[in-house]
Formats: structure tokens, C-alpha cells, sequence
């Protein structure tokens, strides 16, 4: 079963082309980790697919077109996570992760039993109970960071989109933010998410997807992934990995060509 | 959540407000007549002068008040939960300066002096033709920057043939009449007025409420907002013909009067914690609270001298507006 599929898909901004023919699949139990360079094309691929972009080629969701889908359709179908964490107006942490029950209600109607359940649920999950009356304008970044992760949890989603979740975390936030979509994968939903860090994206994602040059440049299991030498080239670093304790370690040591020899340990 | 209650207690005190300010206006004015006298009066059938005085000045002016001061403080939280900002108000998108060079041509070419009614109804056209030559240019694909440097564009044309206007004026009487125009009365208007008026300003409020929900989004951005299910060009279109058709009615038959949408979305937010969706009836009462309680005070503090309302609420607002920037400076650093 195809829970997204993406076909052919080409994207470009304001007349450049960031995205070229970028064909995957995602089913239900899978974490994709998306990774690249910088200006791979990672956050415009997202974007693409939540819906935010025009586009050339086909994407699905359900089977269903993407352009047919009406917005509030998509909405319950998808969350989106933006990179962007720009809050307007100083809204307790409650009623902003609420936000994320907004296609599910009717324009007038107040939060049913439901919502507040999965209100609670989120909260919990990203281990904010204890902010949830503090004005999310004044929130340090790492957590707010983990309050808009619990706002798109809170939208009960089949699929999840996030764009560099795991940036500006403390490690042991990081690892749980990780931990916690792959046991979202693990219940049945897709989670594909952009980040930078190749040695959480090694341990945790069930497949990665190599942005390089607007193209995919590997889309495969971590296993295969760090076998050949596709990762090296298109970051342009040597890495070190291995698998000391069953799962992957990764940790990118010098850069291709460069001179230096790194840090000296004297 | 206990957010709730603290809600309604802050719509029920300005609910309460707002009569109270309302039947306060009606029994202020040159003639004396006694409280009790003067409510009687409003629903006398016997046409004497006090039943003239009530009916005819006093009522339509406490209407235009209340309603007015409404459009100001609703279309002000609306935009500033549209465009994420708190500087935005009604101006911005171009449609009081519109509507004030309306009403100036129609004093300008004498056509207010042989048809008085003509000159709100050139107020109000102009501002929907400002309006949709906004949207022309913000298109469909648009964004909210484009909106408001349309709304710059359009502003500062539209104030610049008002100042030719009043260059070219044909004699002194005619560009005093159009500068004090220009200063925003509620004085003297009748209920033609506010027959013409008050069903526009309804049907703004009306397009206006009903964005509640998608501002509340708004506050994660636009981009998260269209994933949230927010239909953002529907959104777009609300917000901009709502606020036309509001503020152009309300510009039309008061004057343009500064400072009312932009401060009182200010003064409300912290009471409703910052929602956008609660800041609409909330600002909405507090409009019209603000805006009866200054032309009270137009009459109290200078009864002969005829005051205008506009000049009071800039006087009174644009200190108030710098105490609270002042108090809030940190925050927006």
C-alpha cells in the first residue's frame, strides 16, 4: 500500500529549478530521513508536498491527486511542520498546539471531547504538560520547538512533514524526538522529516532519501545507504561510520580535497 | 480551560460599557433635557423639540458612534491578525484615504451642497474602488506584503489628489469645509446617514467575523495556516472586502479618525491572551466603547467650539500608543 507517492516531480522558484524529477514512494511504518546539502531542495520537496508550492509531475496521497484535494482534505490527511517558528501573538501553549484540531472543527464550534484528548496526548508526548500555560512567545527555542511538534501531533495525521525538527534541540530532545517518529512510523503513520545530523538520521530513519542537486541521489535503507560512496560525494566530506552496538553510528571527519588534517591532538 | 471565563467576563464588562456610553451620549448636547425625559423622548410619537432633538440629532449620532467605533476596532484586529502585525490598521490597505478623497471631491465640485447625500456615497465608492484596484495588483497569487504596499501606493495617490483638491480649491470656504471634513465629526448627522451607512458596516462585520479561525491559524504563519486546511485566498478576500466595505461606510459618514483600530487591539490583546479569534468581539465593543466615550467628550470639553472627534482621538491615542510601545519595548526588541 502507497500512502504518498511522488512522480516525476519538478519544482521551481521564482524560474530556477530546484527540484527535477523526483519520483518516491512512502507506505504506512515508514521514517524517512531527508537529507542533502544545503539548497539540495530538501524544504521546497516538502513544501511541494504539503501542498504550499505549484508543481510539475504527480503527487498522491491516499492514491488520491494532490491537486484535487481541497485544502481542509489535505489537512487531515497531512501535518506540516514549518522551519519557520515565527509566532505571532503570545498565545498560551495549549491554545497553539489546540491550532492543530482546526480541521477537524466547524467555524463557530468550541473543542469537543476528542480534541481535547488529543490535545493532552501531544502534550505529553513532547513532554511539555508542564508549559501549557506559559505564553509560547516567550519560550526558549528548544522549546518551542517541541510545542509546534506537539501542535502537528495534535493534528492526528496519517502522514508527517517536518522540516528540520530536530534543529536547535539538546541532545536528549533530539533523541526523543527521534525516538517518538519512529514509533509514530512503527503505529501505522508516514513521517518524513529534513535534518542535517547523518548519525540520527542513520539510527533512527527505517529508509533515507539523498537530496543532491535538485535530484535523488540514493533512496534506500540506511544500510545501503552508507555502503557506497554517494553520501561522501555529495556532502563532500569523509565519514566514519559504524555499527557498534547493532545501529548505526555515523560522524563526518574532514572535508574531500582539503589540506588540513583537522584538529591536532596535542 | 480557565481562559474561558476570564473571556466572557471581558465581553460582559464591555458589553455593559458600551450601553452605558451609548445612553450617556444620547443625553449629552446644548439642549438640557433630563435623563429621564430625553430616553422618553426617543420613542414619543408627538414630534415636539425634544422628540426632534433625540430622534434626529441625538440618536443617529450615538448610532454612528457605536457603530463606527465598531468597524474601527473590528477591521483593526482583523488586519493585524491578517497581515501578523501589530502596527496594521484599517488605513494601511488604502481605504480611508480613498474614501476621504470621495467625500473631498464631492465637496470640491459642490455636488455635497446641492445633494448632501452624495458626498458619503462618493466616499464609499472610492474606497471599494480602491479596494479592488488593491486586490488588482496583489492578484490571487499575492502575498501580504504585496497588499500592503498596494495599499501605501493607493494611499498616497489618493492623499495627494486630496491635497490638489484643496490647492486648487475655488475659494477659501470650500477647502475649510474640506479640511474640517477631514478631521472626522460625528456632528451633525442625521439618520439618512445612518441608513446609508450602517447596512454596509454590517455587512463588513459579518464577512469580518467570520475569520476567526483562520486568524488564530495565522498566528503559525501563512504557510503552516494553508496546511492547517485554511483556505488563504478566501481568507484574502474576507479580510480585504470586509474591511472596504466597513471602513469605507464608516469613513464616509465620519471622517477619517486615526488611532482607534490601531490601539485598541493593543489594549485587548493581553485580556484575551493574545487570540485572534476572541480579539474580534472584544475590540469590536472596544471600538465603540472608545469611540462614544471621545465624542462625549468632544461635547463635554469644548461644547461651542465644535471639536472634532478625529483631532481629540489622534491627541489622546498617539501618547497612548507611545506609552505602550514603551511598555512593551523589550518584548518587540
Amino acid at each position: 500500500m502507497t500512502r504518498l507517492s511522488v512522480e516525476g516531480l519538478d519544482v521551481s522558484l521564482a524560474g530556477r529549478p530546484v527540484l527535477r524529477k523526483v519520483s518516491f514512494a512512502v507506505g504506512p511504518g515508514e521514517f524517512i530521513g531527508l537529507i542533502g546539502p544545503n539548497g539540495a531542495g530538501k524544504s521546497t520537496l516538502l513544501r511541494a508536498i504539503a501542498g504550499l508550492l505549484p508543481y510539475e509531475g504527480a503527487i498522491a496521497l491516499d492514491g488520491e491527486d494532490g491537486r484535487a484535494l481541497s485544502a481542509s482534505a489535505r489537512a487531515r490527511k497531512m501535518g506540516y511542520l514549518a522551519q519557520e517558528r515565527d509566532i505571532a501573538w503570545p498565545l498560551p501553549v495549549e491554545t497553539l498546539v489546540a491550532l492543530g484540531r482546526a480541521p477537524y472543527l466547524s467555524r463557530f464550534a468550541p473543542l469537543g471531547p476528542d480534541d481535547r484528548t488529543a490535545v493532552e496526548t501531544a502534550l505529553r508526548r513532547m513532554d511539555v504538560v508542564s508549559l501549557r500555560a506559559r505564553p509560547a512567545t516567550e519560550l526558549s527555542g528548544g522549546e518551542l520547538a517541541r510545542v509546534l511538534i506537539a501542535r502537528v501531533l495534535a493534528q492526528e495525521t496519517p502522514a508527517i512533514l517536518a522540516d528540520e525538527p530536530i534543529a536547535g534541540l539538546d541532545p536528549a530532545h533530539q533523541i526523543g524526538v527521534m525516538r517518538l517518529f519512529r514509533q509514530l512510523a512503527q503505529e501505522g503513520r508516514s513521517v518524513i522529516a529534513s535534518m542535517h545530523d547523518l548519525g540520527l538520521a542513520a539510527r533512527w530513519c527505517t529508509r533515507l532519501i539523498l537530496l543532491h542537486g535538485g535530484r535523488v541521489a540514493i533512496d534506500a535503507s540506511p544500510d545501503v545507504a552508507l555502503s557506497g560512496t554517494a553520501l561522501q560525494a555529495a556532502f563532500g566530506v569523509t565519514l566514519h561510520a559504524a555499527k557498534p552496538d547493532g545501529r548505526w553510528l555515523v560522524q563526518p571527519l574532514d572535508i574531500i580535497g582539503d589540506e588540513d588534517e583537522g584538529p591536532s591532538q596535542e | 480551560m480557565s481562559g474561558d471565563r476570564r473571556y466572557r467576563l471581558v465581553l460582559a464588562a464591555l458589553l455593559l460599557l458600551t450601553l452605558l456610553l451609548f445612553l450617556l451620549s444620547l443625553t449629552i448636547g446644548p439642549a438640557a433635557i433630563a435623563f429621564g425625559d430625553s430616553i422618553a423622548a426617543l420613542f414619543s410619537r408627538k414630534g415636539d423639540a425634544i422628540a426632534l432633538i433625540m430622534q434626529q440629532i441625538r440618536l443617529p449620532r450615538a448610532i454612528l458612534g457605536l457603530t463606527v467605533g465598531a468597524t474601527l476596532g473590528l477591521s483593526g484586529a482583523v488586519l493585524q491578525g491578517y497581515l501578523r502585525n501589530p502596527l496594521a490598521e484599517p488605513g494601511l490597505i488604502g481605504v480611508s484615504a480613498s474614501a476621504s478623497l470621495g467625500a473631498v471631491l464631492a465637496i470640491y465640485t459642490g455636488l455635497s451642497a446641492v445633494f448632501p447625500l452624495s458626498l458619503p456615497i462618493a466616499a464609499l465608492a472610492a474606497a471599494v474602488v480602491a479596494v479592488l484596484v488593491v486586490q488588482a495588483l496583489a492578484g490571487l497569487q499575492g502575498g501580504v506584503l504585496t497588499i500592503i504596499l498596494a495599499g501605501v501606493a493607493v494611499s498616497s495617490f489618493a492623499g495627494a489628489m486630496t491635497s490638489l483638491a484643496l490647492n486648487l480649491s475655488p475659494n477659501p470656504f470650500a477647502a475649510i469645509e474640506i479640511m474640517f471634513w477631514m478631521l472626522g465629526s460625528l456632528a451633525d448627522r442625521s439618520m439618512a446617514h445612518v441608513w446609508l451607512a450602517v447596512p454596509f458596516m454590517i455587512a463588513g462585520w459579518i464577512m469580518l467575523g467570520m475569520l476567526g479561525r483562520a486568524l488564530d491559524a495565522l498566528t503559525l504563519g501563512h504557510e503552516t495556516a494553508s496546511t492547517l486546511g485554511v483556505d488563504m485566498r478566501r481568507v484574502q478576500w474576507l479580510a480585504v472586502l470586509g474591511t472596504a466595505v466597513s471602513v469605507g461606510a464608516a469613513t464616509a459618514v465620519a471622517g477619517a479618525i486615526g488611532f482607534v483600530g490601531l490601539v485598541v487591539p493593543h489594549m485587548l490583546r493581553p485580556l484575551v491572551s493574545g487570540r485572534p479569534s476572541r480579539l474580534l468581539p472584544a475590540s469590536a465593543l472596544g471600538g465603540a466603547c472608545l469611540l462614544l466615550a471621545a465624542d462625549i467628550l468632544v461635547r463635554l470639553v469644548a461644547p461651542d467650539r465644535d471639536l472634532k472627534l478625529g483631532v481629540l482621538t489622534a491627541i489622546v491615542g498617539a501618547p497612548f500608543f507611545l506609552w505602550l510601545v514603551w511598555r512593551e519595548r523589550r518584548r518587540l526588541a
